[in-house]
């Protein structure tokens, strides 16, 4: 079983990231000593899928020792070259892991997915589910033979820029990413060590929250995003390997949302059959059928939803909303 | 990979020049500035056109750049080829206005989207590029609007005689443009990947009928001869 026992290469960790007006506290989660410092509690993927825990314990996510550094090391771990969904993996995200606030802890911690489908039985899962618990869960997944597919294609509020407005307290971003960011790369490390076969069944990865709840105004960072039919691979691709039903995972509603509506709808076309559950209901998934969305199959749907959202220079969604006053 | 679009573009706004300095109007060709306002107003033609080509489902930006779709590469590159085309032989001949130019321009392109959008409503194509990423679907799309931008692009070359009789013109030496996008709808029914058939070979589901299509666009343009005033 693989040890958690390592050193936080710097030392004593921060107790605050420093920033001002920031919505983190810092590290809280209990620590220890080592030679080089404090070691961050708890217990390495490996150590939990060994342990075989009873349903009603939480997993609580964990650190490595000497977790990866590099972004690339990071995205080949959640994308390697060997794994058949890797084209489908989107590394927009991980562009922003130099960022200091991409180690923030993770609250959140993973549900107990016990009743998820041996991987032999070549289920595609997909987890729509909000801020961080994606990539937890889509790592509990892994520890069960399926390969966590990150779908994330928005960025995050630029590195150094106030995260909350201090005259309205309202963040400054549409979307939070700073826990999916954190949890990538807390997550990348058990991940590889978890060596899962090129084949694996994949689970893809989106934030729930990737639409926003407002709109947004001038000076905010508006970093509101869609999913396509082209993030996921067809129908008929998933099919020619093996993949007979996807499991849809999502929070506090069963209903999917209207972007990926289209995807499921185009799955069950292709003769997937596609069943459903709720993270937060201890229920078993439940069939379902999709209707057709407004607009399905339309060739400029996806030029359609993509109007009103901003694009970031370097792929993916993410630019400052401009002030209307400014320029001639 | 946006670097060979790049390229093609490149190569295209080339070719306006040379054609127009070749075969434009004279008035154009006495001086250096007629062809170089020709060739620059390409620029902003081809750009706008690759803004519409999302529309049509294939996006440079997600498709190519970001998720590196090469099949959606392929065709965009021909696409483009196809847009340079029209723009190029609605540009050469004699004309007493640059506003003929543009009216000729205009007509091969809206002809050209005109097809094209017929083949997305019946057949879907850009569906089979950009989700299944299937070169093949790809390099037989890429041909096709190629193809067509050549005709479209004949249709409307040659000396300005009315606004009647180029759009006279453009439909008598058009028309096949028309025919290579009936003959390929049942081409993508038969060769886009399906359950029985997931990854159709490119070389025989996509570069054989792209040739096909170019092989009888070619044959058009041999049989429809020079356009009026070419010779001079």
């Amino acid at each position: 079983m693989p040890s958690a026992a390592c050193s936080n290469p710097k030392g004593i960790a921060s107790s605050s990231p420093g920033l001002r007006g920031t919505s983190y506290p810092g590290i809280t989660v209990g620590t220890s000593a080592t030679l080089n410092g404090l070691r961050q509690g708890g217990l390495t993927i490996g150590e939990i899928a060994g342990a075989n825990f009873l349903p009603e314990v939480q997993i609580a996510l964990v650190r490595t020792c000497h977790d990866m550094t590099s972004r690339q090391e990071i995205f080949s771990a959640w994308a390697p070259d060997a794994s058949l969904w890797s084209r489908w993996a989107k590394p927009v995200l991980f562009a922003h892991l130099d960022s200091a606030l991409s180690q923030i802890p993770v609250r959140e911690s993973a549900a107990d997915l016990n009743w998820a489908p041996p991987p032999a039985e070549k289920a595609a899962f997909v987890l729509d589910l909000p801020g961080s618990e994606g990539v937890l869960n889509g790592i509990a997944l892994a520890t069960m033979g399926y390969r966590p597919v990150p779908l994330y294609n928005a960025i995050p509020l630029p590195y150094g820029q106030r995260l909350l407005d201090p005259l309205s307290n309202v963040s400054v971003a549409a979307v939070d990413l700073l826990p999916i960011l954190s949890a990538l790369r807390t997550g990348a490390a058990p991940l590889a060590q978890l060596n899962l076969p090129a084949d694996a069944p994949p689970a893809f990865l989106l934030d729930a929250n990737r639409r926003g709840t407002r709109k947004m105004i001038p000076d905010e960072f508006d970093n509101r995003s869609v999913s396509f039919t082209t993030d996921f691979p067809s129908g008929t691709f998933l099919y020619a390997q093996g993949i007979r039903q996807i499991i849809l995972l999502q929070k506090a509603t069963l209903e999917p949302q209207a972007d990926l509506a289209h995807t499921l709808r185009r799955w069950q076309d292709a003769g997937l059959a596609l069943r459903r559950a709720r993270l937060d209901v201890a229920e078993p998934a439940q069939p379902f059928e999709i209707p057709k969305p407004l607009w399905y199959r339309a060739m400029f749907q996806r030029a359609l939803a993509g109007l009103g959202l901003r694009r970031a220079r370097g792929g993916g969604f993410g630019a400052w909303v401009p002030n209307s006053s400014a320029g001639g | 990979m946006r670097l060979i679009y790049i390229l093609v573009f490149a190569l295209s706004l080339l070719l306006a020049g040379a054609a127009v300095q070749k075969w434009g109007a004279a008035e154009l060709r006495a001086n250096f500035t007629g062809v170089a306002f020709i060739t620059l107003i390409a620029l902003p033609w081809l750009i706008a056109a690759t803004m519409l080509f999302a529309w049509f489902g294939l996006s440079l930006r997600d498709d190519v750049a970001e998720r590196k779709n090469t099949a959606a590469l392929v065709a965009l590159c021909g696409a483009l080829a196809g847009v340079a085309f029209t723009y190029i032989g609605g540009n050469l001949g004699e004309g007493p206005s640059y506003w003929n130019n543009f009216y000729s321009v205009g007509l091969a392109t809206i002809g050209f989207f005109g097809l094209w959008l017929v083949l997305e409503i019946v057949a879907n194509v850009s569906i089979s590029v950009a989700e299944e990423r299937d070169l093949a679907s790809g390099v037989r799309l890429g041909g096709l609007l190629l193809a067509m931008g050549l005709v479209l692009g004949r249709a409307v070359a040659g000396d300005w005689h009315s606004t009647e009789g180029t759009f006279h013109d453009f439909v008598h030496d058009g028309w096949p443009a028309g025919l290579l996008c009936v003959l390929a709808i049942p081409v993508e029914f038969a060769d886009r990947p399906s359950r029985h058939r997931p990854f159709p070979s490119w070389l025989s589901a996509g570069l054989l009928p792209a040739v096909g299509y170019l092989v009888l666009a070619a044959g058009w343009l041999w049989w429809v001869g020079r356009w009026e005033g070419m010779g001079r």
